[in-house]
């Protein structure tokens, strides 16, 4: 047998740590222990039991002494930071202005930071994310809510793809549904998905329960998540439980639990059925042809395969399937693309778009005030740090003379940079945690505070800090390291330092920085309040709408209208397919039958009392009315101003005439424009058909007095009718919701702005102060000699207005600039007016008075005998 | 107040010195505390055990003669000093006057 020996890498170890005098007799003791061990117990537990007591040896009396212990070095960097603390206690004023500042610019940067990451998060969560794909089409000349472009495809594209397109591995069709579930005689209204079987397949979902490659095999499976199930059956298992859904007649079997779609997912559900639930694309999918836009396709790409070869496979797939029949009378060239679904995220001007969508722009016009603003803390510091370090003259001095060495100097004016910024960051952290929620809230984004899910953050951030500390701290430390201490030491009185010109520059460029940031926000601010403001071309005030999610009681309207304005709090109530702040759906017209050349025209249906409603204006013609057959029929229309001048016609010309739109509509009334889209997009051609019993919305123009009487009244005439939740809103608050991008933005940028100005003030008051305070004695002497309290404030004043006038002369055309770009993407908007510069301009001279005027005004009130006494 | 300035591990290790006499050395020790307590400990623990108590100036040490089972390696004798004896002895002087005054075990005391 072999003889059992101490594991040597344990006596390596051993060796390695402990201290020299004690190596033979601890070496002794746990060999002897080991052979001693080895006559009883096995070999594997003898070799355990040694590596045990070698570690247990890890104890302080047993360890190597590091030999380094007493270098120099040690005491130096002890006096840097005895020296850089004591600088920092002994001027509190700029050390809290300039710490405070850092922390407010590096919060700014780490909430857009983490803003960034979580918008660059959407859809990832998906394991074969990166192959995700999904088809939008462009159809030329098909201009609507002001693009081409539209995210819907046919419902037969996903099937054609997996067979004819060897760059798809599978492709799934995917609309949209929204009703009530119903079980055992409860009702939850719940949005979902649905879906072909394939859906499982693009998007790799992992089931709680169930399979996925059976979940959706038929019209009648349904597939729930998590809160879903759990809200519903609680303990229960669900699997192969029934459900209604949107008061159906057969049963829905529940095939599977999937997780909850994560805050990251670009949209979200709480069930998904296939799509063989309805009965229109059940009829639809056995047709060849290609005419029915109406569902979204995703797919997963095969690996390797190009996203271009694709889009010319599309181009032969549309020859092919978009049938001559069909598209006899189509004047729009249709074109495919595809796009992979964490682009799609950022996709603009897209109609029709199943999920949320990030906008890039605004994106980068965050990231880049936030930079601005944390330049702006950099500048801070670095000007308040050149007016100190004139303080400091004599320690550099008396370090150069017992052998301080010029890169000492540099490493020991920006390690102390450094340190402060990482002062400020841990400040920073905090503060970020507490403001969070709050800026989650504006942006409307599940912002959350977690450094740690992208591994680069936290590396990032320190970088950041470093960064910004040798930025801050280079001009001090460069300028400080080059002073001759013949120079600093001789002289009695404190140093002047080069420096002065950058300094100036740098609070230029705060003020310029500033002055552009309130010129955007008065801008965006005024604009919005412009568009909440408009005349509208009809009343938004006082409108209470429903959305009827309960369809079949679209056919009861005339007994919910009869009781509810029994009540005397409704005046007038009505039908419509869409609110008048949105109106979302187009055909085309011809003037006459023979006419080769369309007419886009949004297409907007109503019940008959809508002008009292909505507050509308007739300019000539008639409204409708359900006595006359051809209104009911929809042979006649009305139509807006901007269509009759399209046509041709004036308002009063038009009314009696026709146009074709597949048979002759007749022309009964004009209405007048009213603003039917988002300020975003001019007013377009508009034709209003009538309708008792096809409608999205009720609407019901109330009293705005004794409301919640009037809203109790209209609540238990709808629960008498139906089993829905009664839920409304106001038509002025849908209006608002069209705005809520800007308006996020209105705020962020007033955010920022505040905080520039804060920073650029507290710079300001720091280093009017030092300037102030170096100017005593001058002060002090200009007294005795006559100066007037004015006039010593003027002359302190003077140097800082010329700047903040510098900066606000090249604000003006940057801000100017950068609006006129923003507000091209309004049809509707106002004039950049020069008030708003002025208000800019003015302000910053206020505040810029202010941090200044406090100083001035202490220093050429102080008594010249305290100033002049001590020489 | 008596300062004895000794943990209850301290006393237990300085006595087991005592006990072990010329054969007191840290593997001993530690086989011997097993023996007697029942309870395992590392040979590092007392080591640093013993490495305290003699910087309290309660055990002295020297190196000893060599064993063939230590690969020919010398072991540390450990011993009491005098200041060592009599802080065990007023360690326990002190123990048995406050059992003495707790009045339910006072008749049992047999010192």
């Amino acid at each position: 047998m072999e003889e059992l020996k101490p594991p040597a890498w344990a006596n390596k170890l051993l060796r390695r740590f402990l201290r020299e005098d004690l190596a033979e007799e601890v070496q002794g003791d746990l060999e002897e222990k080991f052979y001693a061990d080895a006559k009883v117990k096995s070999a594997f537990r003898v070799k355990l039991g040694y590596w045990f007591q070698v570690l247990n040896y890890l104890r302080p009396f047993a360890l190597r002494k590091k030999r380094a212990a007493h270098l120099n070095q040690y005491d130096m960097f002890q006096n840097y930071f005895k020296i850089a603390s004591r600088n920092l206690l002994k001027q509190k004023l700029y050390s809290v202005i300039n710490i405070a500042g850092l922390t407010l610019g590096l919060t700014c940067f780490m909430i857009i930071l983490l803003y960034v990451q979580h918008e660059f998060s959407y859809d990832n969560f998906y394991p074969n994310t990166q192959r995700i794909h999904r088809v939008y089409q462009k159809q030329a000349g098909n201009e609507f809510m002001g693009t081409e472009y539209f995210a819907v495809t046919p419902a037969q594209l996903a099937r054609v793809m997996m067979e004819e397109c060897p760059e798809v591995t599978h492709a799934t069709t995917v609309q949209r549904t929204f009703g009530l579930l119903s079980h055992n005689e409860t009702n939850f209204w719940q949005e979902g998905i649905a879906a072909d079987a394939e859906f499982f397949n693009v998007f790799r979902i992992s089931f709680q329960e169930g399979n996925p490659q059976t979940a959706l095999t038929d019209g009648r499976s349904i597939v729930l998540t998590q809160t879903l199930a759990q809200t519903v059956f609680g303990d229960q298992d669900p699997i192969g439980k029934a459900f209604r859904y949107q008061d159906g007649e057969e049963d829905f079997t529940v095939t599977g639990i999937i997780p909850d779609p994560p805050a990251n997912a670009s949209f979200k559900y709480s069930f998904v059925i296939h799509l063989l639930y309805s009965a229109g694309y059940a009829e639809e999918i056995k047709r060849t042809g290609w005419n029915n836009n109406s569902y979204y396709t995703f797919f997963e790409l095969a690996e390797a395969a190009s996203i271009p070869d694709l889009e010319n496979r599309f181009a032969t797939l549309l020859k092919k399937y978009q049938l001559p029949e069909d598209y006899a009378n189509y004047s729009f060239k249709d074109q495919y693309f595809a796009q992979s679904l964490t682009d799609s995220y950022f996709q603009s001007g897209v109609n029709f778009e199943i999920g949320q969508k990030g906008n890039l722009k605004v994106i980068y016009a965050y990231a880049a005030v936030a930079l601005i603003v944390l330049l702006l803390a950099c500048v801070n510091y670095m000007n308040l740090a050149v007016a100190r370090s004139v303080k400091r003259a004599r320690e550099v001095g008396l370090r150069k003379v017992v052998g301080a060495m010029r890169k000492q100097l540099i490493a020991q004016f920006l390690g102390e940079s450094v340190l402060i910024a990482l002062f400020a960051l841990v400040l920073a952290i905090g503060l970020t945690y507490s403001v969070l929620p709050f800026f989650a809230k504006i942006v409307e984004r599940p912002v959350e505070f977690n450094l740690l899910t992208n591994a680069w953050v936290v590396p990032a951030l320190l970088a950041l800090v470093l960064l910004v500390g040798l930025l801050s701290g280079s001009y001090p430390a460069f300028a400080m390291s080059s002073l001759k201490p013949v120079d600093v030491l001789k002289t009695k009185s404190d140093i002047k330092i080069s420096g002065f010109s950058l300094q100036q520059f740098l609070i230029v460029f705060q003020f310029v920085a500033s002055i552009v940031l309130i010129i955007s926000s008065v801008v965006i601010y005024r604009q919005i309040n412009f568009m909440k403001n408009k005349e509208l071309g009809y009343d938004k005030e006082n409108v209470l709408t429903i959305w009827i999610k309960d369809r079949p009681l679209r056919e009861k309207f005339d007994v919910l209208a009869n009781e509810w304005q029994q009540h005397p709090g409704v005046i007038h109530t009505t039908m419509a397919t869409s609110l008048p702040a949105d109106i979302s759906s187009s055909t085309l017209i011809k003037k006459t039958a023979a006419d080769k050349d369309h007419l886009a025209i949004y297409q907007w249906s109503v019940g008959a009392d809508f002008l009292n409603v909505f507050g509308m204006e007739l300019v000539a013609g008639r409204t409708f009315s359900e006595e006359i057959k051809s209104d009911v029929s929809q042979e006649n229309a009305i139509i807006n101003e901007t269509a009759a001048r399209a046509l041709g016609w004036t308002a009063e010309e038009a009314v009696g005439k026709q146009f074709d739109r597949g048979g002759a509509i007749t022309i009964v009334g004009v209405v007048k424009d009213f603003h039917m889209l988002s300020m975003h997009l001019p007013i377009q051609p508009l034709m209003i058909n009538y309708t008792n019993f096809w409608g999205r919305f009720f609407a019901l123009k109330v009293k705005p007095t004794e409301m919640p009487q009037t809203l109790a009244h209209i609540e238990s005439v709808f629960k008498k009718n139906s089993i829905y939740p009664f839920e409304y809103q106001f038509l002025s608050d849908e209006y608002n919701k069209l705005y809520n991008s800007e308006m996020k933005l209105g705020e962020v940028f007033g955010f920022f702005t505040i905080t520039s100005i804060v920073i650029a003030s507290l710079g300001l008051f720091g280093l009017a102060a030092f300037t102030a305070s170096q100017r005593t004695k001058e002060i002090g002497i200009r007294k005795v000699l006559g100066a007037s309290v004015q006039q010593v404030v003027f002359i302190l004043s003077k140097s800082f207005a010329w700047r903040i006038l510098a900066a606000f002369i090249m604000a003006v055309p940057i801000g100017w600039y950068a609006m006129n770009i923003w507000l091209q993407d309004f049809a509707y908007r106002i004039e950049v007016a020069w008030w708003i510069f002025a208000l800019a301009g003015l302000s910053a001279f206020l505040l810029a008075g202010i941090s200044i005027g406090y100083q001035s005004i202490k220093a050429s009130l102080a008594n010249p005998v305290d100033s002049l006494r001590s020489e | 107040m008596i300062e004895t300035r000794l943990g209850e591990f301290e006393e237990v290790i300085l006595l087991l010195v005592g006990i072990l006499g010329e054969g007191a050395y840290a593997y001993s020790i530690s086989e011997e505390f097993k023996n007697q307590t029942g309870r395992s400990i590392s040979i590092g623990a007392t080591h640093s055990t013993l490495d305290r108590l003699e910087t309290k100036g309660f055990l002295k040490s020297e190196m000893g003669s060599a064993t063939a089972e230590r690969g020919g390696r010398r072991k540390r004798i450990f011993s009491i000093t005098a200041l060592g004896k009599r802080v065990l002895k007023e360690s326990r002087d002190f123990k048995v006057s406050l059992w003495q005054q707790y009045p339910a075990f006072k008749v049992n005391i047999g010192y």
